[in-house]
């Protein structure tokens, strides 16, 4: 049996729940696309962090996606698969942002890696809202000074090296923390995700 | 058996993630993913991990802050309450008789709590009410918070000049506001010059720079349709969790999609009390009070003991600007024994001429403790109107709960005080006085060379100096 759909993670809101300050009703269309926008915000910033590996820069470039994505609605036929393109325009904004970073020295993966990423990250796709249930889950397992520590981290934003220093420990340490921290989120995920199956 | 991930592979997908690999690194992290599909998946696993996190643990509800406006009763998280607002509207709203409506409730917006300057003609304090007629509020260098009636919570960072339109809604002269919009009161609108933001039910910031410089919007969470002037799109663009956009005139679309640099801006009101942990040594302990350093004018730093067998000495106190010392205030001082608690006040003037924004740093030397020494407390940062407070200010009654029960102490024209104890007068405070020295109000006892001293953070909150209680609250 599969689990109970669950409301979607991003934004519990319904966009245009209110009317915009114009007062001019949105189009259906409008509403529908951006309903779809906001269905695949996950599984979009899933992809692009896949693809482009270190963390910096990931939503700036799904940001673009999606801006690129309401600029070009008109363009989008319904019926055909949303996801599809928008995982397209998704992989042309970030072999344009590699380009920019291999061009001021930075180190990226190579195309042919990123060609085969991109090829298990869209199978991989479907299983992004239960990922993201698990790990909400695992969340709340997680001890008090761990999940203070991801706060900082990931919620926060707060540069380790700051972090460690206000704690009076090295920043090795701390990047050690983060790395279990990393492993056991992973595996309480898997876990949650077996279970999820077996039911 | 379950595959694992081995050290290497961990250490070359940590390093990917964290941007710290080199370029042999990252190729011996491709022959990895290439050679196994687990190890692919593997990576994949970790880097979609990375994202999620950074999005369930945007939004979270951080510690709220200790100046709460009067209708957050204690225990409510501030979205509680913000619900209870918006439920008192609209039972305001319907009100049989809207045209004899009090003041309160024709308010649409509550300046909450501030370290602010108000700059605006009208005198403005903690609580003060903001209908039509407020006008531009404007404010000098420091943050304020001011709660729409919808439940909308705004944290300005001054200078800036905001008006409230309405219920939900206000216009942003320039400044950089943060706001926090809870479930219920989505669909707040804030103008400025040449566009508006209308929430979806987030946290998003805007910065308006004073020069007539291009707007930024950036959204911490959630989701805004941003409509800039003269944009073609009248349903207009969507802004989601963790993206910025600045005002570009030249574009189609009239903005252009920028790195949302989300640490440029304070998201939260800090709090006035920091914790310290003593644990022997002679080694400084230093605190960071950027946030809280605003003008030039006098810091009080006040130490205050909570637990621990062991009293805290110290014998100077420094202000740091950038790592450069430039106020100290050295005296002896011991903090731990509320009956031998003396000289936990120390007075720190910024001089008019060393004000700028910068790191502030606070930094204590401790005199040293012995082996298996041991204490902690807080540190309260005060200024302003901490400072500034007089017997007027003072007086009345003021409730705090320590051990489970109530108390309630009251500090009467007369110079005289009474105390009760979960509702039962008690003779605690007979032949007690009072006296305010120094924004300090002291409570002599005949018997005892020791005060019990207090400080006033504003209007509703007294602070305890040197016993271990709670802040207690003005009695309504």
């Amino acid at each position: 049996m599969q689990p109970e759909p669950q409301p979607p993670q991003h934004g519990s809101f319904q966009p245009f729940r209110t009317i915009p300050a114009d007062g001019k009703r949105p189009s259906d269309a409008d509403v529908t696309f951006s309903e779809d926008i906001r269905a695949i915000q996950a599984a979009l910033k899933e992809y692009v962090s896949g693809l482009l590996g270190w963390q910096d820069g990931v939503e700036d470039l799904v940001q673009e996606t999606n801006l690129f994505l309401w600029e070009r609605r008109i363009e989008f036929e319904p019926g055909t698969n949303f996801r599809a393109w928008a995982m397209r325009v998704a992989w042309f904004k970030v072999m344009a942002e590699r380009r920019d970073r291999a061009r001021s020295g930075r180190v990226v993966f190579s195309e042919e890696i990123i060609s085969r990423l991109a090829a298990r990250a869209e199978e991989r796709m479907e299983e992004t809202d239960g990922r993201l249930r698990a790990l909400k889950r695992c969340l709340e397992f997680t001890r008090v000074q761990d999940r203070r520590l991801l706060e900082w981290k990931y919620g926060r934003r707060e540069n380790l090296t700051d972090l460690a220093a206000g704690r009076g420990i090295s920043p090795g340490s701390l990047h050690k923390t983060i790395s279990r921290l990393r492993l056991v989120l992973r595996h309480c995920v898997e876990k949650q995700l077996k279970e999820e199956s077996s039911i | 058996m379950n595959w694992q991930a081995d050290k290497e592979l961990r250490r070359l997908v940590d390093g990917m993630l964290d941007g710290s690999l080199g370029r042999a690194q990252v190729a011996r992290l491709e022959e990895r993913i290439e050679g196994d599909p687990r190890a692919m998946d593997y990576y994949l696993d970790l880097a979609g991990q990375e994202v999620l996190l950074a999005d369930l643990l945007g939004g979270f509800e951080s510690e709220a802050p200790l100046v709460r406006p009067w209708w957050r009763k204690a225990g409510m998280s501030w979205t509680a309450a913000a619900a209870a607002v918006v439920a008192l509207s609209f039972a305001l709203w319907k009100s049989e008789n809207p045209v004899q409506r009090t003041a309160e409730e024709a308010a649409w917006a509550r300046l909450s709590s501030g370290m602010a300057t108000t700059v605006s003609k009208r005198s403005l304090s903690d609580g003060s009410l903001l209908g039509h007629d407020a006008g531009l509020l404007e404010f000098g260098p420091g943050l304020a918070e001011v709660v729409h009636d919808s439940g909308a919570r705004l944290l300005i960072e001054g200078p800036a000049g905001y008006e409230v339109t309405g219920p939900n809604s206000g216009r942003l002269k320039f400044g950089t506001l943060v706001a926090q919009i809870p479930r219920g009161a989505e669909g707040y609108v804030v103008e400025w010059a040449d566009g508006r933001v209308v929430d979806l039910g987030t946290e998003f910031v805007i910065n308006v720079p004073h020069n007539h410089g291009p707007a930024e919007v950036g959204v911490f969470r959630g989701e805004v349709r941003v409509h800039p002037d003269g944009a073609p799109d009248a349903a207009g663009a969507p802004l989601y969790t963790g993206h910025a956009v600045r005002m570009a005139g030249e574009s189609t679309t009239r903005m252009r999609s920028i790195p949302f640099d989300q640490d440029r801006f304070i998201r939260n009101m800090p709090s006035r009390e920091l914790p310290w942990f003593f644990q022997g040594g002679g080694l400084p302990m230093e605190w960071d009070i950027s946030h809280l350093v605003w003008s030039e004018g006098e810091l009080l730093a006040v130490f205050k003991w909570m637990n621990g067998p062991d009293a805290l000495a110290l014998a100077r106190v420094e202000l740091l600007l950038d790592g450069v010392v430039v106020a100290v205030d050295a005296h002896d001082c011991s903090v731990g024994d509320p009956a031998s608690t003396l000289g936990n006040v120390y007075r720190l003037a910024i001089p008019a001429a060393s004000w700028r924004k910068g790191k502030w740093q606070l930094r204590a030397w401790p005199v040293t403790g012995g082996i298996g020494t041991r204490s902690e407390g807080i540190l309260m940062v005060e200024n302003g109107s901490a400072l500034a407070a007089g017997a007027e200010d003072f007086m009345g009654a003021w409730d705090y709960v320590h051990d489970g029960k109530r108390y309630r102490r009251m500090f009467h024209r007369d110079g005289t005080c009474t105390l009760w104890v979960d509702d039962q007068p008690s003779d605690y405070f007979l032949d007690a006085h009072w006296e305010v020295v120094g924004g300090i109000l002291k409570v002599n006892f005949p018997a005892s060379r020791v005060s019990e001293e207090h400080l006033l953070r504003d209007r509703e909150s007294l602070l305890f100096i040197n016993q271990p209680y709670r802040n207690a609250r003005r009695a309504e």
